[in-house]
């Protein structure tokens, strides 16, 4: 095979030059390559490092090995059959929020409207996994830092919340629990008292994890001052969610575009000031409790009624138009776009990630700090690999 | 050595020993997690598994005869297995059970199932609103079943081949006599089921020949009058005496049947026409509906037209403009307050109205009689502004604006009237509106021994209704004879519970190769509509032999907890795990092949969502781990396996 002729022959193939990654002669930088496989990396991405002594000096971060051609399959896939493949697909570790956001789009086309009570629901699942999600996020830190310990607490107060989930829709990480215009089962009997009472028992333990991780003298040191980032910066490296919110910039879209029914509640935007990976633990810790606080609010709200909307076409024909939805998910703020030709199949979707954006902030993160520190920072980056290939 | 390095060893020693001191009172560190394994909970996603198979069976069928089939009905009700089209109708027939014989050929059968329930099946395959059609769970794939036109299918194969009258089951004879006042349909149904009890019957009517509104009203085009005359010689040969051409209140006294039998159910109906007394209604040429219908059906030949306004926008007023044409007049206008999407009557009956020429006045109400000479010149009518108020109550307001239409005759469809006057004074107590009162589940009035069935009871409804109510109180009869309790381990008919209406309609499926065994609906023949308006031929022309069959077969026999391979869960799979194949060969229906790839099942639980018959279900198995990979491919057997918890896991409806 010769060279491809629609390629002008001056143009490298690659968008990154390999240049900036070779050992240059008078220094003494060398190459590492870290991954796809590395336990530290949350999933099967590949960091090209280039190290001086101990800091890193350059970083490129290669993705593609999870890809799973989301957007294809549901091509080819009628409206309601999509859900099953939005919460696996994607970021599996909030899989509701993926449910919902794809269910927020597809119902914008459809011209379906959700009932109150499963309005209510879904914002309560939603919440949970939300504190499911952060709780691996930071125990993961525990395991990065050496801490396993921590990890194991935190994914035992993990499984409490869990087993709610489980017990509402009978899945315990992929729930294909929402339904287009609502949810597909009522809350079982007695299940809300259960919540407040796996709330609590959560949120109770929050003091002993300070004392065993948050407070403790190691963490201090590997995380305060680590990867520092100004609002500014954040802004143009496109951050969002919780590393956005650590420098101080108060930015949710729950708050600020406020989608469903989350205008109804009370509760704080949580935010850091420095922006390091200590102030983006913090965040994330204080979001758990903003979340426990909507839904004790959302239980005590609940309406009677209908969790399903009827008469809903069981192959639905949208007419030939687009919509867009978004919400905050763990990680920031995830979107669908879907396009329709009239037919019972999508005529295109488009994902927005928010674990690929994350990732893409990773050199602007990483550079300066040391090797060790780098696993830190992509911890509390808190990828998703689903979520970047998709 | 110094007294500190002596004391050393010993002072570390009792620190030691405070230290495991203090750690035997202080609360423990580690924490203990409970050794019994997790509770899976009921909603657990496990490997799919069927409950039953249809497969080599006797068709579905729910018999029994009157005094057991409440009972039988409370029983099916409590395990939630009842079809939804028995449920569906408000006499309960078992249309499940005329399809599956139908299918199998069994024609005389089916319509001797359908009349335990049902007393004039052909009769109602004419003329009934066909609630149990828009529950038909076959909609849910395409169209309905016909279950309507298959009653008079049956009752053509029935007339052809075997003429004779049904057989009475219960051989118990009993001394009591019971009058029945009115001949329709609720007391028809009334004395059949009193008769099958095993009491003397005498259905007292005051025209000269049975079947109440069935001939008074019922246009000709829509009921063929040898069929009611017919099926009614059945139920008279059965047993029940009619005496024809008695008024009761004029040629004998309610005190007289009361005395000479031994219990009275009033079915009379409501048989009075309703004028609205607006100026000029007293003109000649103003009908009221009952009165014009009665007039046209008796062959009195009523004179209207040749422009006519018909009042109302129900079943009743659709009749009047559809005779009207058939009466001499050329131009029949209907006018209603509601707009073409809200009219009351059903959508075929006013698409037939303006197939023939009928013309709508949507939103228009009567504001005048215009009359020259004592005789009706026309009407002017008022636009309707608004029909609700604010928070969604009727009230119907009207424009300014008016219109004028010259017409000779205007009928009013707008509402019966009653007429029974010989229950005034007699003991039966009677609302405000001066409506006899009964209990509604059992048809008791407060006048010792006398019942009141069919509309009486309930209000004017439809006939299925009038012939559901007449069974609750023909049950009532027998119990206050018998001196028994009238409510005691009753429940009122079964209408549709919630659980018939939860899956949502997916009208004619557009991206799937069309569904297996039947096709699509098998539309009855209908004649033209420019014709019969001048020939008075009926409007249904009835099926050629064999498209019954064909339609039966369709039905897809709705049994709870078994699978009657309707494809559904394949369908649905979004990840083509499943691949179902049903055989049918009309006689006999089975699953032929259940396959599922449990290796590319995903557990999103769509296929449980969408089973119409409850029978796939995820199992509450939690490991399924296998020796082979072969093993995870599960066929009709494994599908069928055994369920390894003593307690089996209720799906979303809480199914046992």
């Amino acid at each position: 095979m010769g060279p491809n002729p629609q390629m002008p022959p001056d143009v490298p193939e690659r968008a990154v030059p390999e240049g900036d990654f070779r050992a240059a002669d008078d220094v003494q930088d060398f190459l590492i390559n870290i991954g796809p496989h590395h336990p530290g990396t949350h999933g099967v991405m590949r960091l090209v490092t280039r190290l001086d002594d101990e800091k890193v000096a350059g970083l490129d971060v290669r993705i593609g090995y999870m890809h799973r051609s989301l957007e294809k399959i549901v091509e080819n896939r009628t409206y309601p059959q999509v859900i099953a493949f939005t919460d696996r697909t994607a970021d599996y570790l909030a899989a509701m929020h993926n449910d919902w956001v794809y269910c927020l789009a597809a119902e914008r086309l459809l011209g379906i409207s959700v009932p109150e009570r499963a309005e209510y629901l879904r914002v309560i699942v939603t919440e949970i996994n939300r504190m499911a999600s952060h709780l691996i996020s930071i125990g993961a830190l525990g395991l990065d830092t050496g801490a396993p310990t921590y990890f194991l607490w935190c994914f035992e107060a993990r499984e409490r919340l869990v087993r709610l989930l489980e017990e509402i829709c009978g899945a315990r990480l992929t729930y294909v629990y929402l339904r287009l215009g609502g949810v597909i089962y009522d809350a079982p009997p007695g299940w809300f008292e259960r919540v407040r009472g796996a709330l609590r028992s959560v949120i109770d333990e929050f003091p002993s994890y300070r004392k065993l991780f948050h407070d403790n003298y190691i963490w201090h040191e590997r995380s305060k001052g680590i990867s520092t980032l100004t609002p500014e910066e954040a802004l143009r490296i496109g951050a969002q969610g919780p590393v956005l919110r650590s420098t101080g910039y108060r930015w949710d879209l729950r708050k600020d575009m406020p989608y469903s029914i989350y205008d109804r509640f009370d509760f704080d935007i949580p935010v850091g000031t420095t922006g390091d990976v200590y102030d983006r633990t913090e965040v994330r810790v204080d979001e758990m409790i903003e979340s426990a606080k909507i839904i004790q609010q959302a239980i005590e709200d609940i309406p009677e009624g209908p969790f399903l909307a009827d008469r809903i076409p069981r192959i639905p024909t949208p007419a030939p138009g687009e919509a867009y939805a978004r919400l905050e998910s763990p990680r920031g703020e995830i979107g669908c776009y879907l396009v329709s030709d009239g037919g019972p199949k999508p005529y295109r979707m488009k994902w927005r990630g928010a674990s690929f954006h994350n990732v893409a902030m990773l050199p602007a993160l990483a550079v300066g700090y040391t090797l060790s520190d780098l696993i830190n920072i992509v911890g509390t980056l808190d990828p998703v690999m689903g979520d970047v290939d998709r | 050595m110094s007294w500190e390095s002596l004391l050393k060893p010993w002072v570390g020693m009792a620190r030691g020993h405070m230290e495991t001191l203090k750690q035997m009172v202080s609360p423990p560190v580690t924490r203990m997690y409970p050794k019994e394994p997790a509770q899976l909970s009921p909603r657990w996603r496990g490997p799919l598994r069927l409950r039953g198979v249809m497969d080599h069976e006797p068709p579905p069928v729910t018999d029994a005869e009157p005094l057991g089939f409440n009972d039988l009905m409370t029983e099916l009700h409590e395990q939630r297995r009842i079809a939804p089209c028995q449920g569906g109708c408000p006499a309960n027939v078992d249309a499940r059970g005329q399809n599956a014989l139908v299918a199998a050929g069994r024609y005389i059968e089916a319509y001797n199932l359908v009349r335990r329930r049902n007393v004039l099946p052909a009769v109602l395959g004419y003329v009934c609103n066909n609630p149990c059609e828009d529950v038909c769970r076959r909609s849910f794939l395409d169209d309905p079943i016909a279950i309507r036109q298959l009653h008079r299918d049956c009752y053509e194969v029935y007339d052809r081949e075997a003429r004779f009258p049904g057989h009475l089951e219960n051989l118990v004879y009993r001394p009591e006599h019971v009058a029945v006042i009115g001949a329709g349909p609720a007391g028809i149904a009334a004395a059949y089921d009193l008769v099958q009890m095993g009491y003397r019957v005498t259905v007292y009517e005051r025209e000269r020949l049975p079947g109440g509104l069935l001939v008074t009203s019922v246009p000709l085009y829509r009921l063929d009058r040898k069929v009611v005359a017919q099926e009614i010689a059945d139920i008279a040969e059965l047993g029940v005496e009619f005496s024809f051409g008695v008024n009761v209140g004029v040629d004998i006294t309610l005190e007289r049947l009361r005395a000479e039998h031994d219990a009275v159910v009033v079915a009379a109906g409501y048989t009075g026409g309703r004028v609205l007394p607006i100026p000029g209604h007293e003109a000649e040429g103003v009908w009221s509906a009952i009165d014009f219908l009665y007039a046209y059906c008796m062959g009195e030949d009523p004179k209207v037209g040749p422009e006519v306004v018909v009042i109302g926008g129900g079943d009743v007023g659709c009749d009047c403009s559809r005779s009207a044409l058939r009466c001499g007049a050329t131009l029949s206008m209907q006018a209603h307050v509601e707009d073409r999407e809200g009219m009351p009557a059903q959508e075929v009956e006013v698409s037939g109205a303006i197939e023939e020429g009928v013309v709508l006045l949507s939103e228009w109400g009567p504001d005048e009689i215009l009359v020259e000479n004592g005789k009706v010149a026309g009407i002017r009518l008022r636009k309707v502004a608004s029909r609700f108020d604010a928070s969604g109550k009727w009230d119907l307001k009207y424009s300014d604006e008016v219109t004028e239409l010259a017409c000779q005759s205007v009928i009013f469809a707008v509402g019966q009237r009653l007429n029974v006057d010989f229950l005034k004074g007699s003991g039966v107590e009677f609302d405000a509106q001066g409506r006899p009162l009964c209990d509604q589940s059992t048809g008791a009035t407060a006048l010792d021994g006398v019942f009141l069935a069919g509309d009486l009871a309930t209000g004017p409804r439809t006939i299925i209704i009038a012939i559901g109510q007449a069974h609750e109180t023909a049950l009532s009869v027998h119990r206050h004879i018998q001196g028994l309790p009238l409510t005691e381990g009753r429940r009122p008919p079964v209408h549709p519970p919630e659980y018939y209406l939860e899956k949502p309609y997916a009208p004619n499926p557009p991206d799937f190769e069309h569904f297996g065994p039947g096709g699509r609906r098998v539309h009855m023949p209908e004649s033209n509509p420019r014709v019969r308006v001048r020939t008075g031929e009926q409007v249904e022309l009835g099926w050629p032999k064999g498209d019954g069959h064909r339609e039966a077969i369709r039905c897809m026999r709705c049994q709870t907890h078994v699978c009657v391979a309707c494809t559904l869960c394949a369908r649905v799979c979004p990840d083509n795990c499943i691949d179902v194949a049903g055989h049918d060969t009309g006689f006999e229906r089975r699953v032929e092949r259940y396959d599922f790839m449990m290796e590319w099942c995903c557990f999103c639980g769509f296929c449980q969502d969408v089973c119409p018959t409850q029978t796939l279900s995820l199992a509450a198995d939690f490991d399924y781990a296998e020796r082979e990979r072969r093993e995870f491919f599960y066929d009709r057997e494994k599908m069928l396996r055994p369920f390894d918890k003593p307690d089996e896991m209720p799906n979303k409806d809480g199914l046992p």
